[in-house]
């Protein structure tokens, strides 16, 4: 029986059937690159399909990535038919919502309230709730099921995300968990006292709290579901061959195994591979490749039933379509030191 | 063999994966990757912190609303794992439990003893035993009796009695053929000293031997047979300012108990005295 795990994301990346894709690991270790490379291959080898790439990190670097810049909507790639863009922005979500809140307000009798919202009151005080920004990605997330659902706006095969750093990832996480509980909570008070809010909050709007909850909770239940699924969903770790980045990765993955989410697939980057590169073998490389090449074999052990992929360091900054794709091509096909050696500096700098 | 698909490839290997950070594995993994760093970063695993969180409360994390069959099983399994951790639940337990097996619903008062009962072996009220266990009781209760008896027996024929009319003998007659010593502890002035230290060793010894039987049978004598600790049993912890009631309550009995077996001895000795006035 062949269960040998290729050391690339091959299956990954051909996957027909994944629908969310989500990318994380510690600060630092090149997650937006390695998201931005997996969107690129799988946009590259299934042409047929749309790919959406959304970052969820408050500190978005997904333009700088690209070199072009995505806003709160998504935007395809500059050169690319089949993969868009798009850096969730608390602050800008916010203030629509804001904006809403007061057009609302101005159809009535323009009262203290909107006067109060129109200096973003609102944005201010949900701005600062912690972790509105998972909420708000969360809120993406709903969004595009339902799109896909009603077969409104544009569709997406796949959703990759670039997510924040691991704590923000693994709150994220947690949410349709957290949301489902929450709801269920809501259900059993609005059950009992259901005809009564309804008559408080929905006083002349006509507004159904019981059906919103329940429809609430049916697409967190949805979601739930789908992230638990191994066939839709999948985490990528990022990692870098050092003590505490591998440590993180371990507790990333144990914390998203007690999730029941699906983790098979682990990116090693920045490695230097300094014994096959004869020509720039300085000595802080070689003391660090060897620092790198200890970590490598615990990972090696560790992860022997992972899709472990080893990606290099380049000479340059990893900017820009064209660097991108030369760089996510070691994806899909196995880095080799000796033969590829030259193409990490023929990546062009940006800067 | 035919070839794997992706699908059943990518299963197989999942499974391999969760056996990996199964059974302790995940916390001796990070175990592995701090040890190598000399590092003293937590080795606590989120699995096996999620397992043990979910452990006591499991039904909680059921987000589905069990069916009825479901529920009783559920409460079956429940009541195993703890016997009464929420007494108003036990309550409807023992409710559920009679309409299931057609009996007649029972009074408050027994359920409060039968919930009581839960709290120990020895505590086990008697309406509620099998039938080996009433005979178990019954055989103890035969066991302590009969103890009680023969101290008694032994106390008043070996010791009580002898005593007694040697010391009566000893004032009326002042006999010298006693050696000495003897004649010292049968001085009238020295009887109490004598009757006391003798009621010390002697219900000493018989206590010692009652818990040597209750340590066989696996029965405390007083919880099981007294009527007055079941009474107690029956009051609910917290009702009444005294805490730990039935256990104070089961020691006074033991001192009564004792004061009894001491005051009989003393009627047994005046009794004695008085017959030996007329000897």
């Amino acid at each position: 029986m062949d269960l040998n795990v290729e050391r690339n994301l091959d299956s990954l990346i051909k996957s027909t059937t994944h629908k969310w894709i989500f990318v994380g690991g510690k600060g630092g270790v090149g997650k937006t690159t390695s998201s931005s490379s997996i969107a690129i291959q799988m946009a590259l080898n299934q042409p047929s399909k749309q790919f959406l790439l959304i970052s969820t990190d408050p500190a978005h670097n997904l333009s700088d990535a690209f070199g072009e810049k995505f806003g709160k909507d998504a935007r395809k790639v500059t050169g690319m038919d089949n993969l868009s863009c798009m850096e969730i922005d608390p602050a800008a979500a916010l203030k629509d919502m804001n904006d809403m809140a007061i057009s609302s307000g101005s159809n009535g009798n323009g009262d203290d309230l909107s006067d109060l919202l129109q200096g973003g009151a609102l944005a201010d005080l949900t701005g600062s709730i912690p972790g509105i920004d998972e909420a708000l990605s969360f809120m993406e997330v709903m969004k595009h099921i339902k799109r896909q659902e009603q077969g409104e706006g544009e569709r997406f095969d796949c959703v990759i995300f670039d997510t924040a750093p691991t704590g923000h990832t693994l709150r994220f996480l947690q949410l349709p968990t957290t949301l489902a509980k929450l709801l269920d909570k809501f259900s059993e008070i609005t059950g009992k006292l259901g005809p009564m809010l309804n008559s408080f909050m929905g006083s002349g709007n006509n507004v159904d709290i019981t059906g919103k909850l329940n429809e609430l909770k049916a697409n967190v239940e949805t979601i739930r579901e789908q992230f638990t699924n191994p066939d839709l969903t999948t985490f990528v770790c990022v990692c870098i061959s050092e003590f505490l980045s591998l440590y993180e990765t371990e507790r990333l993955i144990q914390e998203l195994m007690s999730y029941d989410m699906d983790v098979n697939s682990i990116v090693v980057n920045q490695l230097l591979f300094a014994e096959f590169d004869k020509e720039h073998n300085c000595k802080r490389c070689q003391s660090r490749w060897k620092m790198q090449k200890k970590y490598l074999d615990q990972i090696d052990e560790l992860y022997e039933d992972f899709h472990v992929v080893k990606m290099p360091l380049c000479a340059g900054e990893i900017r820009g379509l064209e660097n991108l794709k030369k760089f996510s091509q070691f994806l899909l096909k196995e880095y080799d030191p000796i033969s590829d050696n030259p193409v990490i500096y023929e990546l062009e700098d940006k800067n | 063999m035919s070839e794997l698909s992706e699908a059943e490839k990518r299963r197989i290997l999942r499974e391999r994966r969760q056996q990996k950070f199964s059974n302790g594995g995940a916390s001796s993994r990070l175990n592995k990757i701090t040890g190598q760093a000399d590092s003293h970063l937590s080795t606590d695993s989120p699995i096996e912190m999620k397992t043990a969180r979910s452990r006591p409360n499991s039904k909680d994390t059921t987000p589905s609303i069990p069916s009825s069959s479901d529920a009783s099983s559920q409460m079956k399994t429940a009541s195993s794992d703890s016997t009464s951790n929420d007494p108003q639940l036990e309550i409807l337990k023992k409710l559920a439990n009679a309409d299931e097996s057609n009996e007649s619903t029972p009074d408050l008062f027994s359920l409060l003893r039968s919930m009581k009962s839960g709290e120990g072996d020895a505590d086990k009220s008697t309406e509620s035993m099998a039938p080996a266990d009433q005979a178990m009781l019954a055989y103890h209760d035969y066991r302590v009796n009969r103890l009680k008896y023969m101290t008694m027996l032994f106390k008043w024929v070996c010791f009580l009695f002898p005593y007694t009319y040697l010391v009566t003998r000893n004032a009326k007659f002042n006999v010298s053929c006693l050696p000495e010593s003897l004649s010292f502890l049968t001085m009238p002035s020295n009887f109490f000293m004598v009757f006391t230290s003798f009621e010390i060793v002697a219900i000493s010894v018989y206590y010692q031997r009652l818990q040597s039987i209750e340590a066989e049978n696996k029965i405390n004598t007083l919880h099981s047979t007294s009527k007055i600790v079941q009474m107690v049993s029956m009051v609910p912890e917290g009702i009444i300012p005294i805490p730990n009631l039935k256990g104070k309550v089961v020691t006074a009995l033991q001192y009564v108990d004792v004061l009894s077996t001491f005051v009989a001895d003393i009627c047994f000795v005046l009794v004695v005295l008085g017959l030996l006035m007329y000897i």
